[in-house]
Order: structure tokens, then C-alpha cells, then sequence
């Protein structure tokens, strides 16, 4: 009977694990508000922020994004049954420069600190 | 003991054999009402930054001639219950094969721009397929001449 009971024990003990992951470091909130439109230049922009993730060319003109993003994942096995739940949220800004090198246009999206630990069956983000 | 033996094989096939309730998020959708707030011909590219915040994906898109943008906008949330199973072969290599399998592709919106940075169109579905033809192409590696 002992097996069977180490069995059980076993079975009904559940396995679960949290994890995090983050992709480069969260954005500067007051750098990003500083910038000016129509006087901030591109070689300011990366003096302050650094260098971008990526580069676009847009014919003469250029935008560059800057992004930190974080993911949180929660699973809980039980045997044969698993439940996850992975929730992924980023910090991003598209910085916008026309032919002299100056900046135009921003756009900027802070979400990389809201991901959630949670069950598949609940709700995120309420 | 039939209870003790098919607990026995539980236990034995939780390597290869999974039940998954999965959940996955990605980015925070956006609202319908804030896409119907960007009319193509009047809403600029100030107005759609400042209206959607900052897009997934910026390319280059040539627009009678000139060179203007093309932003993306993408978001998930998706829930699924599925059935894994996995075939061991050899050390770390495995079979395997997944049933009724979560289908990722995000949903969004992707605008047009003008070189004016005045907003042309505009398209909501998947992303995958409305970008099919934006996408920056990879290079092709060189077939050499027989």
C-alpha cells in the first residue's frame, strides 16, 4: 500500500514555476519627454537615449525605435495536465527625422512594466 | 489496484504525453473607436502617434513616386487547449507532434502614409497578411551556375 500511496503523494504534488524575461533596459521617461520636435536632432537623440534598436530609411528622411519589452510566464503542472499563462508587454518609441536630421515626429508606448503573473483562466490587465 | 496502475501510468507517460491550457499575450490591443478616430485624407501622423502610441513595425513605402511609411500595429490574446505529445528518440532529440496547435498570428492595423505624413489608408486584420507585400525582403543567398 505504500506505493501506492507514494504514488498519490507524488501525483498530487504540483509543480510550478514563474519566470521573467526582459529584452534590453526600460526606456528614460524624462529623456524621452525632453525631446522637442522641430529642434532635437538625431545625434542629440542617441547622445541621451543611445543607440536604437533599429533604424528605418524612409527615402531621405529616417526613424529610429528605441524598446525594452518583459515577459512573464506562470506554469503550474500536474502530471499530465499543465496550465500556462505567458504575458508579454513592451516600452517603445518611434523617434521620426526628416532630411536635415532633425526630429519631426514621436511616438511612445509605456507598457513594459504591466505584464502579469497569472492562470490561463483569468483575467489580465483589467 | 487498477487505480494504483493507471496512476502508475500517468506518471510514467508526464515526459511525452501533456494536457496544456495555455494562455498568451502580446501588447495591449487597440480600441476600435481609436482607429475610427483616424479618418484616411484628414488624420495625420502626429494625430496617429499621439491617438495609438507608438507602432510594432516602421517601414518604407513609396507613394506616387516619393518615399513615405507604412506603421503597424499588432496586439494577441489568446487562450487554447491542446494535446502534446512527444516521442523520444534519442538524448535531447524528440518527435513531436501538437494537436489542435494555438494559431500565434496577431491581429492589427496598418496605415498608409503620404509624404505629407497625411494618413492615405488604412487596413485591419492580420498582420501577417496585410503586410505580406511591406515586409522588408531578406536577401537571397546566390545559386551558383552549374
Amino acid at each position: 500500500m505504500r506505493p501506492v500511496l507514494l504514488a498519490l503523494l507524488l501525483a498530487l504534488t504540483p509543480a510550478c514555476a514563474l519566470t521573467r524575461s526582459t529584452d534590453n533596459e526600460p526606456l528614460a521617461r524624462e529623456a524621452l519627454a525632453a525631446l522637442e520636435p522641430g529642434k532635437t536632432t538625431a545625434r542629440e537623440v542617441v547622445e541621451r537615449l543611445g543607440a536604437p534598436v533599429e533604424v528605418v530609411q524612409l527615402g531621405k528622411r529616417s526613424a529610429y525605435r528605441y524598446q525594452f519589452s518583459q515577459t512573464k510566464r506562470a506554469v503550474l503542472f500536474l502530471v499530465v495536465l499543465a496550465f500556462q499563462n505567458e504575458d508579454a508587454r513592451a516600452d517603445r518609441a518611434w523617434l521620426f527625422f526628416d532630411e536635415e536630421q532633425v526630429l519631426t515626429h514621436v511616438g511612445i508606448t509605456l507598457e513594459g512594466d504591466e505584464p502579469e503573473y497569472a492562470m490561463p483562466w483569468e483575467e489580465l490587465h483589467e | 489496484m487498477r487505480a494504483a496502475a493507471a496512476l502508475l501510468v500517468a506518471l510514467a507517460s508526464s515526459g511525452c504525453l501533456r494536457v496544456a491550457w495555455e494562455r498568451q499575450s502580446r501588447h495591449a490591443p487597440i480600441t476600435p473607436a481609436a482607429l475610427e478616430r483616424l479618418r484616411p485624407a484628414e488624420a495625420d501622423l502626429a494625430a496617429c502617434l499621439a491617438e495609438l502610441g507608438a507602432p510594432l513595425w516602421v517601414w518604407e513605402h513609396v507613394e506616387d513616386g516619393r518615399a513615405s511609411a507604412v506603421l503597424a500595429y499588432g496586439w494577441y490574446d489568446q487562450r487554447d487547449l491542446g494535446l502534446r505529445v512527444s516521442v523520444p528518440l534519442y538524448r535531447a532529440l524528440s518527435a513531436s507532434f501538437e494537436y489542435d496547435k494555438i494559431d500565434e498570428r496577431l491581429r492589427g492595423a496598418v496605415l498608409f502614409f503620404g509624404p505629407d505624413w497625411r494618413l492615405t489608408a488604412r487596413r485591419e486584420g492580420l498582420l501577417r497578411d496585410l503586410t505580406v507585400e511591406l515586409r522588408p525582403k531578406r536577401p537571397q543567398p546566390l545559386e551558383e551556375d552549374a
